[in-house]
């Protein structure tokens, strides 16, 4: 009879990870021929068809009219009109070395956004010369405020409760494609 | 003088020769984490030409199937057709309507060739998506704009590049 070997948890087991790596070396290779590296995203734009759009603007704005329109000039110049029925309030944001100042124009947004919190839409008419690149900018900044802290409180018009939101301005249309 | 011999280590036959994957299975998983990290769950692939540069953006709108039309700063193409070519960042005279310089005669032929043809819902329903060289001016997409709603597709796509990613 042999003496057997009183086996203590100090001795050292192996775990046979083979399985594991056979499932893995699966996987990996499906998931690099299948997985596209770059992310592309969207940005919905309406055009604005002349009665399609008028009909939902006065669905919308029937007791309050309000439009904010945004102007760029071929000096990068900013401009931005907010009318309602009584007023128009005009605020400017100065190009910074022939540069679009995003940072000003994204500060004044969220002054108009906090004094109209109902509203969601933006008219844009840049200057012919602007990039698209310029322009896809503009809109990222009118999304959002480039804080994340800053939050929007609106009356949700189905069930009459206020809610807090951090979007401004997420639908843009160009308001000069017909001119 | 004789020649030293060469060290080789005995071993017995039946011995079984265990390799440590441990760091083979390490180095594996972490690939497995990243690529199930990066992987793009959308139901629609767009593949932008090699010529076009886009822009990038924040926004967080998933890609929604629709008709693509590619803008770069030297062709307009549509499934790799070229439909009109660019000089200087601007369409050539002869593709663009007498009266109205907005109007791009190919690119409006194709799109209604395309509606007519097509039973596909998107189509139907107007939708468009554009893939746009980033240092075009507006002047040459708000033509492209212009046309495609007249052709009856008014709602637009702009396709960018993830800036979350």
């Amino acid at each position: 009879m042999g003496i057997k070997k009183i086996k203590t948890h100090y001795d050292e087991f192996e775990l046979d990870l083979t399985p594991l790596l056979a499932i893995i070396m699966k996987l990996v290779p499906v998931l690099i021929i299948t997985s596209s590296f770059l992310q592309l995203t969207q940005i919905d734009t309406d055009l604005p068809q002349v009665i399609k759009e008028a009909i939902k603007n006065q669905d919308a704005n029937k007791d309050k009219p309000f439009s904010l329109v945004v102007s760029i000039d071929k000096t990068r110049n900013v401009t931005i009109s907010a009318k309602s029925d009584n007023k128009e309030d005009n605020y400017e944001v100065k190009s910074l070395n022939q540069q679009i100042d995003f940072k000003g124009f994204n500060e004044k947004l969220i002054l108009i956004k906090k004094v109209n919190p109902q509203i969601f839409k933006l008219t844009l008419t840049p200057d012919e010369s602007v990039a698209y690149d310029e322009i896809v900018k503009i809109m990222d900044e009118a999304r959002k405020p480039r804080e994340s802290k800053i939050e929007f409180l609106f009356k949700d018009s189905l069930t009459g409760k206020d809610v807090k939101t951090d979007y401004m301005f997420p639908e843009v249309v160009f308001g000069n494609i017909f001119n | 003088m004789s020649r030293r011999r060469r060290y080789t280590p005995e071993l017995k036959k039946n011995s079984n020769i265990t390799v440590n994957i441990t760091s083979l299975t390490d180095m594996f998983t972490v690939m497995l984490v990243f690529l199930l990290q990066t992987y793009n769950t959308s139901e629609v692939q767009i593949e932008p030409p090699k010529d076009v540069r886009l822009p990038s953006s924040k926004s967080e709108s998933v890609l929604t199937q629709s008709y693509q039309i590619s803008l770069s700063q030297d062709a307009l193409k549509a499934n790799n057709e070229v439909l009109a070519e660019l000089k200087n960042n601007e369409f050539e005279t002869k593709d663009q309507e007498e009266k109205d310089p907005n109007f791009i005669k190919p690119l409006f032929a194709h799109l209604d060739k395309k509606m007519k043809e097509n039973s596909d819902k998107n189509v139907k329903e107007g939708k468009l998506s554009l893939l746009v060289d980033k240092a075009l001016p507006y002047l040459t997409i708000k033509k492209v704009m212009y046309t495609a709603s007249m052709a009856g597709f008014p709602q637009i796509k702009l396709i960018t590049t993830s800036q979350n990613q």
